[in-house]
């Protein structure tokens, strides 16, 4: 029987069905309706300097490689022989003039062309086409200031168009003298957990801080620091891309995470008035806390990470986590930001860990015969979105509201639908 | 006095885990030196570079400047203890039951005098709530510990660095240690 996605998330979004949470069938469909429709987050620039230079990863569960070319350009290249579909890479990075298929030696180059098949003449009589059988590639390849990503649709809108009012606050981390980089290695862990979950906490949930994460304001000594705010705000987009900002007073700008070391704030007090000239008055204003751009891809800019939320099958999700620092900044300065990125959201991070804990409960719930049956709530804040001039995305609501959630859930109806779903409502107009 | 030597670094390895798995943290943080290092680097999948080379394990794990799973010094390390007081420490409340099982453990003299250089191979389990399913994990990896004298005939860890053997965790999260 197939699944009448409309039915599984209310009309204003606020609340889920728990069968799409655990549903076999619901999963095969994000895969062809999502992972493979969707512009995915593959790396950063850093990892592909010269030509040769590779990194593998994942669109959604097709493992890919990306490359730089013999020609400079970033290749998205599908991990897999078009022979018999072995893995034609199984190094996580490197440098290599071509990949050769262990099971029957074909070879690809680092463009993803066929350049070499063994027994052409006596096995294939020349009658192979190698041009016709280089590795599958993402229909789309392209970089945002240093991030790189491809789609599997040919006719997807541009990255930019992706991005949409999304690229703004990417601004805000990405937009630094001398650009961003990844500090080598990527934090790889399994949850057991929908991958939605892991979205929809990073989309900004900023109601679980206080209360998953309070061990760390205890630590802190701070009760206060998770506390709402009139200055925190949910952020979200008609495109599904979403944040939890703070918006500073006019002058005011982020100067790094309360607690940091001593390091960081000199860093930002040097760093502070070429920043600002970059950023402008408005831009300068505002922090990125959290968000995630449709589907997977999570940013915690203020502990210096962001991350991809791999989906395993409906019951898993394998999380990579990279931290992302200014390439500019000295050496010392970037191990202290490694430093309070590992120490918070790495795998063993002091926040990290209860996130792990929390989605692994929560799906579990949505197998149980009662509870599965049950919706997740999305409710809080319905129909008290507001806009703010000047800030991009056209819902904006208190950081205790889940309108980022219901605008990640209509994103996602709208690619499983395949139809243009209602926009969130705005009632209130404050601010 | 070899053999000495090496029965006394087993006991005192042996100690460290079961006051790990007997969750006396406290007394676990005195076995750390205040200028310690307790270190788990990243590791990944390496490219065979063709030349019959013999595979070193320290080419496929991070050096200092690349990402570790714990790069904690003194103060990083009582936090983390100090965080299972709070609370609300939920992925380890209720508690982890652990077993660190340690073996294979050679002890040799360090760079500086009186240091001693001790590795060991760890399998921890774990099981939480329940125990079944997505509540059990096994990890796996070896260490290599600079010990100094303590001065009452045992020793301090002046600095961990554990090699895990996964590059993907298989587990939700590292809340327990090493
Ligand atoms: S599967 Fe790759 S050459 Fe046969
Ligand atoms: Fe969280």
């Amino acid at each position: 029987m197939a699944v009448d996605f409309a039915q599984l998330v209310a009309d204003d979004y606020t609340w889920v069905s728990r069968q799409a949470f655990r549903d076999p069938e619901i999963h095969a469909a994000e895969q062809e309706r999502i992972f493979k429709r969707c512009w995915m987050f593959l790396g950063h620039e850093s990892q592909v300097r010269e030509p040769g230079d590779f990194f593998t990863t994942y669109m959604g569960e097709e493992a890919v490689i990306v490359t730089r070319g013999l020609d400079g350009a970033l290749h998205a290249l599908v991990n897999s022989c078009r022979h018999r579909g072995m893995r034609v890479c199984r190094a996580d990075r490197g440098n290599t003039k071509r990949f050769s298929c262990p099971y029957h030696s074909w070879t690809y180059n680092a463009n993803g062309e066929l350049i070499g098949v063994p027994r052409r003449k006596e096995g294939y009589y020349n009658e192979i086409d190698l041009s016709q059988n280089g590795l599958i590639q993402a229909a789309q390849v392209d970089s945002y200031r240093g991030l790189i990503f491809a789609t599997f649709a040919a006719d997807a809108p541009s990255l930019r168009d992706y991005l949409g009012d999304m690229a703004w606050y990417m601004d805000l981390v990405l937009e630094r003298e001398g650009g961003t980089e990844l500090i080598p290695g990527i934090h790889k862990w399994i949850v057991r957990a929908n991958w939605k979950l892991a979205c929809d906490n990073n989309a900004g949930d900023w109601y679980h801080v206080a209360f998953a994460h309070g061990s760390s304001a205890k630590l802190n000594q701070n009760p206060n620091q998770f506390d709402e705010d009139d200055n925190r705000l949910q952020i979200s987009a008609e495109t599904g891309h979403t944040l939890c900002a703070y918006q500073y007073k006019p002058g005011k700008r982020w100067m790094g995470a309360q607690h940091q070391p001593q390091i960081l704030t000199e860093y930002f007090q040097e760093t502070e008035a070429r920043t600002a000239k970059l950023l402008g008055p408005d831009k300068g204003r505002v922090h990125f806390i959290a968000g995630n751009v449709f589907p997977n891809f999570g940013w915690i800019p203020g502990s210096y990470t962001i991350r991809q939320y791999h989906p395993r099958g409906p019951d898993q999700t394998e999380v990579w986590s990279y931290c992302l620092v200014d390439a500019a900044a000295p050496r010392e300065v970037k191990d202290a930001m490694k430093r309070m990125y590992t120490n918070s959201f790495g795998p063993s991070g002091l926040l990290e860990q209860d996130d792990g804990e929390n989605w692994t409960g929560c799906a579990a719930s949505s197998k149980k015969p009662v509870m599965g049956r049950e919706s997740f709530n999305y409710q809080m804040g319905v129909g008290h979105e507001w806009n703010i001039p000047g800030l991009p995305g056209q819902h904006v609501g208190r950081a205790t509201s889940e309108v980022v959630q219901r605008s990640f859930y209509r994103r996602w109806l709208e690619q499983m639908t395949g139809r243009s779903e209602p926009v969130l409502r705005v009632i209130a107009r404050e601010g | 006095m070899e053999l000495e030597r090496l029965i006394a670094v087993q006991q005192f390895l042996y100690r460290e885990a079961r006051l790990l798995d007997e969750r006396r943290f406290d007394e676990w943080f005195e076995l750390f030196t205040e200028d310690c290092l307790y270190w788990m680097p990243t590791r990944y999948n390496r490219l065979r570079d063709g030349t019959g080379e013999q595979w070193p394990v320290e080419a496929e794990v991070e050096d200092e400047s690349g990402l570790a799973y714990f790069e904690d010094n003194h103060r990083m390390l009582r936090r983390r203890i100090d965080r299972l007081k709070t609370g609300m420490a939920w992925a380890e409340d209720p508690p982890s039951r652990t077993r660190h099982f340690i073996s294979n453990v050679e002890a040799e003299d360090g760079e500086a005098p009186g240091e001693i250089v001790a590795r060991s191979a760890f399998l921890a389990y774990r099981s939480r709530n329940e125990g079944v399913g997505e509540d059990e994990d096994f990890f796996s990896g070896m260490r290599e510990d600079v010990l100094r004298g303590d001065g009452n005939g045992s020793f301090q860890i002046v600095r961990r660095k554990i090699v895990p053997d996964f590059v993907v965790i298989n587990a939700q999260n590292l809340s327990i240690f090493f």
